[in-house]
């Protein structure tokens, strides 16, 4: 192949490295399917799945998914999206016990 | 329920300065941006942006690496946690990390690589190298070029030297020359062999006349006509052992009596840079050149000629002014003789 030069072989790998790291960053919040933990907790009886990213997280109800603004740093306890009652819980401050 | 150990009983400020780590992916992202932009440019100038590229991946890496161990030791604690009420499963974005990590670390390497194993070496036309490699040279065309023309100008280059060196002789080259070495010496005196008259009294002003040289050298030294050279006289004789004396070398001596065939007038050196002389007396300082009296003139005006050649008997047992054809009686030797 002529296309071939030398700096080719770099070029492609520092190209694919960014790539890779542009999926990670813009994960969960934007790409549901790529996430670095799911969690599988169970709400007063309802399941739900929790999916943590880099900018965000997700939550998977039954009644529908729906995922925090993206932001750099996030918690759980605060900066909740508006989410249906059922999963009041969540929003309740870390010392109550919760049944998770 | 007591003993809920998830991430959120965390403090909520730690919790946030967690996954402020998370934000690491990001800048390693902005890294490696900025590396695979340089080594696009590394296309066109390559060393230098190659050297850019593998230097901002290498920083890039180092945060990828930092991310990687944060989002680890983050993530795998949480699905430790997690496991105790619930269930929870590692994703992908992890190993996606690491494996970013990995290709930042050795872009460098990659880039060496392709130095290697591309080649943009010039090559010879219809050449042997082929395919080797993975193809090459769209930009060696002017290196090319030039590799093709420094080759074709040594290779002329040398052409020219051999051709040069056949036309000369063998043997070293010869001494520039004021008296030509196709003289012979009657005595102590010189004669030369002219082809006419005139031709000797050009001789001290001429360097050389050409015509009576077969070659020429452009550096100045000049060459005796064949067979009269002291050259000749040594590769012919190397064979044999020298006799004794040969000290001076044998200046060919022609026989003959005293002969009316005129002698250099104004002889600067020439009988003695035949002889070299040990300098022996005053008497030979300055009058050296003093062999302007004609010979047509009786032998008994010759005396006041210097006379080189009587010297006593020196280590060598040989009489200098003595010629082997034993001519040298043109002159009275014994009144000149300055001790």
């Amino acid at each position: 192949m002529g296309c071939l030069r030398p700096a080719t072989p770099g070029f492609i790998v520092t190209l694919v490295a960014t790539v890779l790291l542009a999926v990670v960053s813009f994960c969960v919040p934007y790409f549901k399917s790529v996430y670095f933990l799911k969690a599988v907790i169970s709400i007063s009886g309802h399941n739900g799945t929790i999916t943590f990213g880099t900018l965000g997280y997700c939550l998977e109800l039954s009644n529908g998914t729906s995922c925090s603004t993206p932001s750099i740093g996030y918690e759980l306890g605060e900066r909740f999206f508006f989410l249906p009652p059922c999963t009041e819980l969540i929003l309740s401050p870390p010392k109550t016990s919760m049944d998770w | 329920m007591v003993g809920n150990k998830l991430p959120v009983e965390i403090p909520q400020v730690a919790v946030k300065w967690i996954t402020y780590a998370l934000f690491l992916h990001v800048i390693a992202l902005a890294g490696a941006a900025i590396s695979a932009i340089f080594g696009l440019l590394a296309h066109v100038r390559e060393m230098s942006m190659a050297c850019c590229s593998t230097f901002i991946s290498g920083f890039s890496a180092v945060v990828a690496m930092f991310a990687f161990i944060f989002d680890l030791i983050l993530f795998f604690v949480a699905k430790a946690r997690i496991n105790a009420v619930g269930t929870a499963q590692m994703g992908n974005a992890i190993w996606l990390t690491l494996a970013a990590w990995l290709l930042l670390f050795f872009s460098g390497c990659f880039y060496t690589l392709g130095r290697c194993c591309i080649q943009q070496r010039p090559r010879v036309p219809g050449g042997k190298g082929g395919n080797w490699g993975k193809g090459n040279d769209p930009e060696s065309g002017p290196n090319k070029d030039y590799a093709e023309q420094m080759r074709l100008d040594a290779v002329k280059a040398e052409a020219d030297r051999k051709a040069r060196q056949q036309k000369a002789e063998a043997g070293l080259p010869a001494f520039y020359e004021t008296q030509p070495l196709t003289g012979r010496v009657e005595g102590d005196h010189v004669y030369v062999d002219g082809d006419s008259s005139e031709s000797q009294a050009h001789l001290p002003t001429s360097a050389a006349p050409p015509a009576r040289r077969q070659n020429t050298y452009a550096g100045g030294y000049i060459q005796g006509a064949l067979g009269t050279r002291t050259m000749d006289d040594y590769y012919s004789r190397s064979s044999s052992s020298p006799p004794p004396n040969t000290y001076p070398p044998d200046i060919r001596r022609q026989p003959s009596g005293y002969a009316p065939s005129t002698y250099t007038a104004n002889v600067p050196h020439s009988p003695v840079a035949q002889r070299s002389l040990p300098p022996q007396g005053a008497a030979y300082g300055s009058t050296a050149y003093l062999y302007n009296s004609p010979l047509t003139t009786s032998p008994s005006s010759n005396q006041h000629l210097p006379l080189p050649g009587q010297y006593p008997q020196d280590a060598y047992g040989r009489d200098y002014g003595h010629s082997a054809g034993g001519t040298s009686c043109m002159f009275s030797l014994s009144p000149l003789i300055t001790a």
